[in-house]
């Protein structure tokens, strides 16, 4: 019932014009080189404050799927994609461009796109409640070993170094005891600052580790080397749009790749970035002939695009479940869900049971947005590069400093921004990433009230842990999750840049 | 991991030992705090001193470092050397704190405008000529979205409060 009452929420024309809003940002977003889902998400945070959640989530569904896809219109019209999530749609799709067949290329992106997110959408929809209902069993054991599950996996998927991986996490989790202990009451690191008291305001902290980095990234960019100068081919003007028939001679690939990219997206670390290449490789393995594959061929587009759009709503199962955000975009997403006052896990699939269906079902159907608007503005969209990193940097992050101050109100939460912003500037210069940071933000507090609380029932008897099944259960599943998607993330990192390498070679050749 | 420039290793170290310092530092100010409430924050600042120091260890011994999050332009020219645009790098963060501080006395409009045309100036000169209309346009409507569309408190230039 509340599955049906949240997919006719989308019928009413406010949350339709939302998610409309959602998938144009979103494709600009992607479509910016620099920017993509998790800046195009937490920019909108803002905009979210004073609406209703059942408007508001949806909103952020189509931000989500339309930064994926949007990196793919200039991948294809510029050979730039403008999120790593489309790196490999460069590969047949800028070759396509220039041999006149942009719109097929264009068109193939989008379909491929659109077909992707539906899958990842119905995949959300089959395993997130069962998974929400089985964490009611979760003590504070359990919670505490959830936890500790989510920092190794992310720690081992790190895609720089494992090490800076671990100082991102560690820091992470130092900076989430910062506030009133939840046990004691006593102050930690607050220095008598009352706007400290209830730890490090998420919003904030959220934009100064993403939106105000990559900022400075941009400009620094842009004073080091000059504005990029990339203009639209010519002949990339015309030709026909995909055709039915094409894509269902394309069937194989768009079914292949999207189960890859849901398959993908649900491993929390592993993300849209490495499902395009494990798509693409898919498909060229699959194809009769793949010497085809890197000179224009329309099913390297197709497999890359339904690939990464897999992994959107994918890497939400991880999250509204056991609070564990798959990718740096969920994560944003976790701070919009806390937002609104929706904690994951069983309570949204009780309690908020059809704002949560909603959510979900706008993972579905903005895709049809997406593909109406994709199949007959895509092209459109390409212009936004346009934007000077003069404007677009200082812009940026006004939007930032307006979600910073909108959810306290606070000038202080505006500092914080600063402040954060700049070490993790820092930080991203040595290569430590962001979402290793925030995850040990959002899941330190959960891990050390878990485990404080777990030690005060069992009397701080450490062996509790391995007496409780669940428990036990837990602690096996993480370290074979830990070995297995070690060795697989190592495995879909070679296959991922043995592709790169291969089509960089096709792409530097004259076509 | 691969082999990077002096340079990039000697921020890497910097950063590294600033991390270090305040990994020490928790050790100093959760002094005074009940066992209880300090252990966990201690155990992630072992943690973190472990990890950097094993960070530095590859820095500094074996000369190598993990590849950078940040990903530069896929351009042909030769970038500039860091020390060359420091100083607008700095100022643009100047014009950042500048807007914290003008907002309350300026208003989100009047900050928001200073912010943008200060960062202009900064980035590109001949950019900002161009495009100065943007910081009259853009601060104004967002004003007005977030204050009549989304409710938000924003706070308002000296002549409307």
């Amino acid at each position: 019932m509340d599955l049906l009452n949240g997919i006719a929420n989308l019928a009413d024309p406010l949350v339709f014009l939302a998610m409309t809003i959602g998938v144009v940002w979103g494709i600009i977003c992607g479509a910016l080189p620099g920017l993509g889902a998790t800046i195009g998400i937490a920019l909108l945070i803002p905009f979210t404050y004073g609406i209703d959640p059942r408007v508001a989530l949806p909103m952020l569904a189509g931000v989500y799927a339309g930064a994926i896809y949007g990196g793919g219109i200039t991948a294809i019209l510029l050979g730039v994609p403008g999120t790593s999530a489309d790196a490999a749609t460069v590969f047949d799709g800028h070759p396509m461009a220039k041999q006149g067949r942009a719109n097929k290329a264009l068109t193939a992106s989008v379909s491929a796109s659109a077909f992707g997110g539906m899958v990842s959408a119905l995949a959300l929809l089959a395993l997130a409640p069962p998974l929400a209902r089985f964490s009611l069993a979760f003590g504070p054991h359990e919670y505490f070993l959830v936890a500790i599950f989510g920092l190794t996996v992310i720690a081992a998927v790190s895609p720089t170094s494992i090490i800076k991986g671990m100082i991102g996490g560690a820091l992470g989790l130092l900076v989430g005891t910062v506030g009133i202990d939840p046990i004691t009451g006593s102050m930690r690191f607050t220095f008598g600052q009352v706007a400290l008291y209830d730890g490090f305001p998420l919003i904030p902290l959220l934009l100064g580790l993403f939106a105000f980095p990559r900022a400075m990234q941009l400009i620094e960019d842009l004073l080091r080397r000059g504005s990029l100068n990339i203009s639209l081919i010519r002949e990339s003007s015309g030709g026909p749009p995909m055709t039915l028939g094409e894509m269902w001679a394309s069937r194989r690939t768009y079914l292949r790749s999207s189960l890859l990219g849901t398959l993908i997206g649900i491993i929390p670390g592993a993300g849209a970035n490495i499902a395009c290449f494990v798509g693409y490789a898919a498909a060229k393995r699959a194809a009769a002939d793949p010497t085809t594959f890197g000179r224009g061929d329309i099913d390297g587009v197709v497999a890359s695009e339904a690939a990464n759009n897999g992994t959107c709503s994918a890497s939400l199962v991880p999250l509204l479940t056991l609070s564990i955000p798959g990718s740096p975009a969920a994560a944003v997403i976790l701070g919009a869900l806390l937002i609104h006052g929706m904690t994951p896990g069983a309570d949204l699939f009780t309690r908020h049971a059809e704002t949560t269906y909603t959510f979900i079902a706008a993972g579905f159907f903005c895709n049809l947005i997406m593909l109406a608007i994709g199949w007959y503005g895509g092209r459109a969209f390409a212009a936004i590069v346009r934007i000077p990193t003069t404007i677009l940097a200082p812009s940026m992050l006004l939007i930032a400093f307006i979600g910073a101050f909108a959810a306290r109100q606070q000038p202080f939460d505006l500092g914080v921004l600063v402040g954060v912003g700049l070490v993790a500037w820092l930080l991203t210069r040595i290569g430590v990433p962001m979402a290793s940071i925030l995850l040990g933000v959002i899941l330190g507090p959960m891990a050390e009230a878990g485990f404080r609380r777990a030690m005060l029932i069992s009397n701080w008897d450490l062996t509790s842990f391995l007496t409780r099944p669940l428990s036990l259960a837990l602690i096996v599943l993480t370290l074979l999750s830990i070995a297995a998607g070690w060795q697989m993330t190592r495995r879909i990192q070679a296959i991922a840049a043995s592709q790169r390498r291969i089509s960089e070679t096709l792409v530097e050749q004259p076509q | 991991m691969t082999q990077v420039p002096f340079g990039k290793r000697a921020l890497d170290a910097a950063v590294l030992l600033l991390l270090i310092g305040g990994g020490g530092g928790v050790f100093l100010l959760s002094e005074r705090m009940p066992v209880a409430a300090r252990t966990f924050p201690r155990m992630m600042a072992t943690a973190m001193l472990a990890f950097c120091a094993l960070a530095l260890f590859n820095n500094l011994v074996r000369g190598v470092l993990a590849d950078s999050d940040y990903s530069e332009s896929p351009d042909t020219l030769p970038p500039k050397p860091m020390s060359a645009v420091l100083a607008r790098l700095v100022a643009f963060v100047l014009a950042t704190v500048g807007f914290i501080v003008l907002m309350p006395v300026l208003g989100f409009e009047g900050a928001g405008a200073f912010l943008i045309l200060a960062g202009m100036l900064i980035l590109d000169v001949r950019q900002a000529l161009r495009s100065w209309w943007v910081a009259l346009i853009l601060p104004p409507l967002l004003g007005y979205i977030f204050r009549e569309g989304l409710y938000l408190r924003l706070p308002l230039p000296p002549f409307l409060s």
